[in-house]
């Protein structure tokens, strides 16, 4: 009597295998495409972090854990980014409470008045392969000035249907321009901030809380 | 923070306010003109919380980036009105209640900080009216000693809570304000020591009506300030008793109490109005600390946290 059990159980393992391969080759090789998908911002996997040359002598990093926006981005890298990106204030984090609490204070980012710091890109210019250099405008405190974001994209890895995207940006900004004064004119905290910000999204539909 | 800049903060202002007080408390030229004596407190006062702002944080910008910023306007406003309010001193209750209510009433709508909503300004502005009544009248019966002592040892409470607030800007500037409250009662005390008053006394300087404008005006504001960018662990009542109480010494104005003697007088006012600033200080400090200085951030605080 022939058994069919048997080549069921192989054929169902052929496919299956088959299925697996082509599935993970298209998870290591995104799909090359142009269409710009937007990126949500995941809040875990993002930061920004900050630092500030502190009474003339060491740098002082400090950095904020709630970072949310979207990213518009293609995954072939053929756009460039476009960000808008907001900062949460309150969730500013230098491994001190105390700190912590002054720098949301009035005389720093004053959280109170002002929730967020924001960053939405205008232009952006290639430098690179995936290297960019994206002008945009700040809003601090709430004032809004222009600036200048180099930015790396990180990483794209996904399959047809989601991705998830990294990005890197550094840039350097003045806080007098946004009337953070404290400290800057007698030199006790300098006036120039470095921020570096790590960001990581996913596109697709919304993942199910 | 260097030492030097908080000099610079809290020393320079109570310098100005020297060269504005000493003058008028302590030269008879001026010390029996109502206008220049009378506002001397108010002027150097105002001038200490605009200098103090502008050294901590710059000129403030109109109208204010931020809503604090409106305390170096006011201030600004303040100082100006004192000479005014100065040369109207003694035209009787309508021009005190006058005063009291425009007063209360404009800085209460101009004074909008973080989470203030209506009842608040007009809290605000009551504050600031009542506050004007009561030391417009204790000025009349009390010297400067008396209310210089009270208000140096009130700024200086005001200024431990702002620094328990997290507020930098604001616990130099009520220590600016401190300072030059101290410049006064040393000025007063040197008016005792130095001078003699017309009748041949040796006597201090009245605050005057400007410097009972001055000083009810700015100590609710620097409080609701302060109450309103808290961050730390200051609450409503600390403020309330810090800053309600210099009101006390009009207590000692009533009916069987202003006949103390000079020295008892002295001393009972000054210990009315420590107790409640040394109470308000004990609350606070024996109250719960700050969380750990682990710092970092709960990722219970965000609902969509997954761990990688």
């Amino acid at each position: 009597m022939f058994n069919l059990r048997p080549r069921l159980l192989y054929l169902t393992l052929a496919i299956g295998t088959l299925v697996s391969g082509l599935s993970y080759a298209v998870v290591q090789t995104p799909q090359a495409g142009s269409r710009v998908e937007v990126f949500r911002l995941d809040p875990v996997h993002c930061m920004a972090m900050f630092r500030v040359h502190h009474q003339g002598a060491g740098q002082f990093w400090g950095r904020f854990n709630d970072v949310t926006g979207t990213v518009d981005y293609p995954r072939d890298d053929s756009v460039a980014p476009v960000f808008d990106v907001a900062v949460n204030v309150g969730s500013i984090d230098t491994g001190t409470t105390k700190l912590d609490r002054t720098l949301i204070g009035p005389d720093f980012f004053n959280g109170r008045e002002f929730e967020n710091i924001t960053f939405k890109s205008t232009s952006a210019e290639r430098v690179d392969e995936r290297q960019w250099k994206v002008d945009g405008e700040l809003t601090l405190l709430g004032k809004t000035k222009p600036v200048t974001a180099m930015v790396e994209v990180t990483g794209v890895r996904g399959n047809p249907v989601v991705a998830k995207a990294g990005w890197e940006a550094i840039f350097t900004i003045k806080r007098s321009d946004f009337g953070m004064n404290w400290g800057v004119e007698n030199g006790s905290l300098g006036d120039e901030v470095r921020l570096v910000i790590g960001l990581e999204g996913e596109s697709g539909p919304p993942a199910k809380k | 923070m260097p030492i030097g800049q908080i000099l610079l903060t809290i020393g320079l202002p109570a310098l100005i306010g020297a060269l504005f007080i000493i003058p008028a408390w302590v030269l008879p030229k001026f010390r029996y003109t109502a206008g220049i004596a009378g506002s001397a407190l108010g002027v150097a006062l105002g001038l200490a919380l605009v200098v103090s702002f502008m050294v901590e944080a710059g000129v403030p910008s109109l109208p204010p980036a931020q809503k604090w910023h409106m305390l170096p306007v006011l201030a600004c406003g303040i100082t100006l009105l004192c000479p005014i309010i100065a040369m109207v001193d003694g035209s009787g209750e309508i021009g005190r209640w006058l005063i009291a209510i425009g007063s209360g009433g404009i800085i209460g709508w101009l004074a909008i900080f973080p989470g203030m909503d209506l009842l608040l300004q007009i809290l605000l502005g009551v504050w600031i009216a009542l506050s004007f009544i009561s030391l417009s009248w204790v000025s009349h019966r009390r010297r400067g000693l008396t209310v210089n002592l009270a208000y140096t040892i009130v700024f200086t409470g005001v200024s431990i809570l702002c620094m328990e607030t997290k507020f930098i800007t604001l616990t130099l500037i009520a220590g600016a304000l401190a300072a030059t409250s101290g410049v006064a009662f040393a000025s007063a005390l040197v008016a005792i020591i130095w001078t003699r008053d017309q009748e041949d006394k040796r006597r201090a300087i009245a605050i005057g009506w400007g410097g009972a404008f001055s000083l009810a005006a700015i100590v609710p504001l620097v409080a609701f300030c302060g109450w309103a960018y808290n961050l730390g662990e200051v609450q409503w009542f600390h403020w309330l008793l810090v800053c309600s109480a210099p009101m006390l010494l009009g207590l000692f104005e009533l009916p069987g109490l202003h006949q103390l003697k000079y020295g008892t007088g002295f001393v009972l006012r000054i210990t009315a109005v420590i107790i409640p600033v040394v109470l308000a200080i004990i609350l606070l400090y024996s109250g719960a600390p700050l969380e750990g200085d682990d710092g970092g951030y709960n990722l219970n605080d965000y609902e969509s946290a997954i761990m990688p």
